[in-house]
């Protein structure tokens, strides 16, 4: 027959029993870590600082070289667009004169619009987007409603 | 004992003293490198360890009329060297020799240069194009930094030369349109302030400050590129077709007063300028708008319109022409010595005779006469908006020498001082109805988005709508009159117009032998869209304006309309599409 346990008296007055203790070396180890890694984030924010920096300075001078050549490249475009040249291309590559009659006569078509610049220089015409449907909208074009 | 424990003190006291002394010193001498010589010395330190450079903006372009750029800026580079950094002599030697190949220049130039400056910094090179900046880059010499300046470029070369001017190695506008809008074209310098090591380089990660610089705004100019080409071609042809010493060609937009064309000759190359040669220097001025001429018989249209205009001749009232008019003891004559008999208002323009001119100024009275002179704008600037206009010279009778033969030879243009430009103006506005433009050859101006735009600008009516009209019908005659002598018709379109030859004035008289042969007209004359001045300084062959200018007037005119797009009137058609 099994009896109940009763606490003896010096199971009654011992403290109540704790989880493992934290060794000490421990604790500062994880202090010494934490601190270190505190002490390592300004330096990487610097170093990211830096980089950084550098990289605006880089880019400053990349962008200011593409500027200088899209200025030259501007120049030269307007050379080639020159009156002068024009006309010697025009004699000499497609062997066209000056000429000798001057017929005038109406037509119906109208004039093309005059362009302040080659149309080639100009930005392409964009068409209007066509109107994108969803999967679940273009079901409704199977339903038989009008 | 008791006296040498006293001298201890005294040695003792004396040392504290001095000690004070010394350590009142040092604070005095802080006192004053703290406080009074502060300034001088953040200075010094600063301009050790910091560098500082101006960035120089981009000069804006100068456009035509459809902003095709006739003057425009690329890139360009001055090297400029530390010469504290360069100062080993070997070191040097070898930095100059590897810098002069890309600078096209004897390595003792650019040692001379740093030994001779007076400067730390100093420019051993000039206007570098962007591949040889790359090439200086790539050398990474210490001590060397690259500048960015400007290079201007023209790239319908030297169109209109006297016209845009030039600038100097400081991108300044010396002459011309560059000059007058070098406020608006030149922009505004940025800065860049950074610490620098002790090669004089920047320090990557170290302290700096940009101000980006402002580029210059672009100028649209009213002058069409293709009109100008025309108009310097037809003057060059017609200058050495008639060993002429110069010419001017002007055209205008009679209804807006903008300047299409404006040609000079003798012009400078533009694009192979010589600035210290200062025989050129002659060479730089806008003729068209500084020089004075008297404009012969261009004028007899003035004469005519005042005389329409104050009622008191019509196209078909006549005078008698006896050949010669006695004016104050003096003795005018017609340009052919001929006496004519019975003529016509409108044969006086028609013949060009000196003598209905004289008559028409008479009817007018000097006051009406040189009022309606002044209205046309004679004897005053026109406010083109270019520097150095002329006002040209009129003699009034308010003046104490003016005497009624003055009145009379300025009848038909001479004696009278005017610019080519003030011609034009006041042909244009008889082709406008009467009324006077003020002409411009500045469109627009834009600076980034910002567009600062330029409006036509009446300045006054001259002379009614009626009488214009009526004076555009009586030139139409004139210019039917030179047609059938020197065939030199626009095919569908009327053209309005008046000859000139006149004698070249000199100190103390006229030059002898020598002409301004000219033609101002406008058309179509029905509606005229150009109004065109043609005027050949001293041509050797043949004088007159009608046989000189009138010919390129008619071939421009055609070439100019066609490119308008200005139909010919319907009987020049040959076909018609149903």
């Amino acid at each position: 027959m099994a009896r109940a346990h009763t606490a003896t008296a010096d199971e009654r007055h011992a403290p109540p029993a704790k989880g493992r203790p934290i060794p000490m070396a421990a604790v500062l180890t994880i202090a010494l870590v934490a601190m270190g890694l505190a002490a390592f984030l300004p330096l990487l924010q610097s170093s990211h600082l830096t980089n950084t920096g550098h990289n605006i300075r880089e880019l400053e001078g990349q962008r200011d070289d593409w500027q200088a050549r899209t200025h030259e490249l501007e120049a030269e475009i307007a050379s080639l667009a020159a009156l002068d040249r024009i006309e010697k291309e025009a004699r000499e590559r497609l062997h066209m004169q000056e000429p000798e009659e001057k017929l005038y006569i109406t037509v119906d078509v109208a004039a093309p619009e005059d362009q302040p610049v080659p149309a080639r220089f100009l930005p392409p015409t964009r068409q209007p987007a066509e109107e994108h449907q969803s999967w679940w909208q273009s079901l409704l074009h199977l339903l038989p409603f009008p | 004992m008791a006296g040498q424990g006293n001298g201890i003190s005294r040695r003792l006291g004396l040392v504290i003293v001095l000690l004070l002394i010394a350590t009142l010193g040092l604070v005095g001498r802080l006192a004053h490198l703290q406080l009074f010589s502060h300034q001088e010395y953040q200075e010094q330190a600063q301009d050790e360890h910091q560098g500082s450079l101006a960035l120089n903006p981009r000069r804006g372009a100068i456009l035509d009329s459809n902003g095709y750029p006739l003057a425009a800026s690329i890139d360009a580079y001055d090297v400029v060297v530390d010469s504290q950094v360069w100062d080993d002599p070997a070191r040097a030697q070898q930095r100059a020799e590897a810098l002069a190949d890309v600078l096209n220049r004897p390595p003792q130039d650019i040692l001379d240069d740093l030994s001779t400056s007076i400067t730390r910094e100093v420019t051993v090179g000039r206007g570098l194009d962007y591949q040889g900046s790359l090439r200086v880059e790539d050398l990474g010499l210490p001590g060397v930094r690259l500048v960015r300046t400007g290079h201007r470029v023209y790239p319908e070369g030297n169109l209109a030369a006297s016209l845009i001017g030039f600038i100097g190695r400081d991108n300044v506008g010396l002459t011309g349109l560059e000059a007058d809008y070098d406020r608006d074209l030149r922009g505004a310098a940025g800065s860049l302030s950074y610490e620098r090591d002790a090669l004089g380089r920047q320090i990557v990660h170290g302290y700096s400050k940009r101000v980006p610089p402002e580029p210059g705004a672009d100028i649209v100019l009213t002058i069409d590129r293709y009109m100008q080409r025309l108009a310097e071609r037809e003057l060059d042809a017609a200058v050495e077709r008639h060993e002429a010493s110069g010419g001017t060609i002007i055209i205008m937009d009679p209804r807006t007063g903008a300047i299409l064309a404006m040609a000079s000759r003798p012009s400078f190359d533009l694009t192979n300028l010589d600035l210290s040669d200062e025989s050129m220097m002659d060479l730089y001025r806008n003729r068209a708008i500084i020089d004075l001429y008297e404009p012969g018989s261009v004028f007899k249209v003035i004469t005519m319109a005042a005389a329409l205009d104050a009622g008191l001749v019509s196209p078909e009232s006549v005078y008698v022409d006896e050949g010669a008019a006695r004016v104050s003891g003096w003795t005018i004559v017609n340009w052919d010595y001929g006496t004519h008999g019975t003529q016509t208002a409108t044969q006086i323009l028609v013949k060009s005779l000196n003598t209905g001119a004289v008559w028409l100024s008479e009817l007018l009275g000097s006051g009406r006469f040189y009022d309606y002179v002044h209205r046309f704008g004679f004897g005053q600037t026109t406010g083109v908006g270019l520097s150095g206009e002329a006002a040209g010279q009129v003699r009034t009778p308010a003046e104490d020498d003016w005497s009624e033969v003055d009145m009379a030879t300025n009848s038909f243009g001479q004696g009278i001082n005017v610019t080519a430009l003030q011609v034009i103006a006041a042909i244009s506005a008889i082709a406008n109805d009467g009324k006077l433009m003020q002409p411009y050859v500045v469109q627009e101006i834009r600076r980034g988005d910002e567009r600062q735009v330029f409006q036509p600008l009446e300045v006054r009516q001259v002379i009614t709508a009626e009488v214009a009209n009526t004076l555009t019908h009586m030139m139409n005659a004139v210019v039917d009159g030179i047609t059938a002598i020197y065939a030199i018709s626009v095919p569908g379109h009327q053209v309005a117009g008046k000859t000139g030859t006149a004698s070249i004035s000199i100190p103390g008289g006229y030059k002898e032998d020598a002409y301004i042969a000219s033609f101002a007209g406008f058309v179509p004359s029905d509606d005229p869209v150009l109004a065109m001045l043609i005027k050949i300084d001293e041509p050797k062959d043949v004088p007159w304006g009608s046989a000189v200018c009138a010919p390129v007037f008619a071939r421009m005119a055609q070439s100019i309309l066609d490119y308008l797009k200005v139909p010919p009137a319907p009987e020049a058609l040959v076909h018609e599409s149903p």
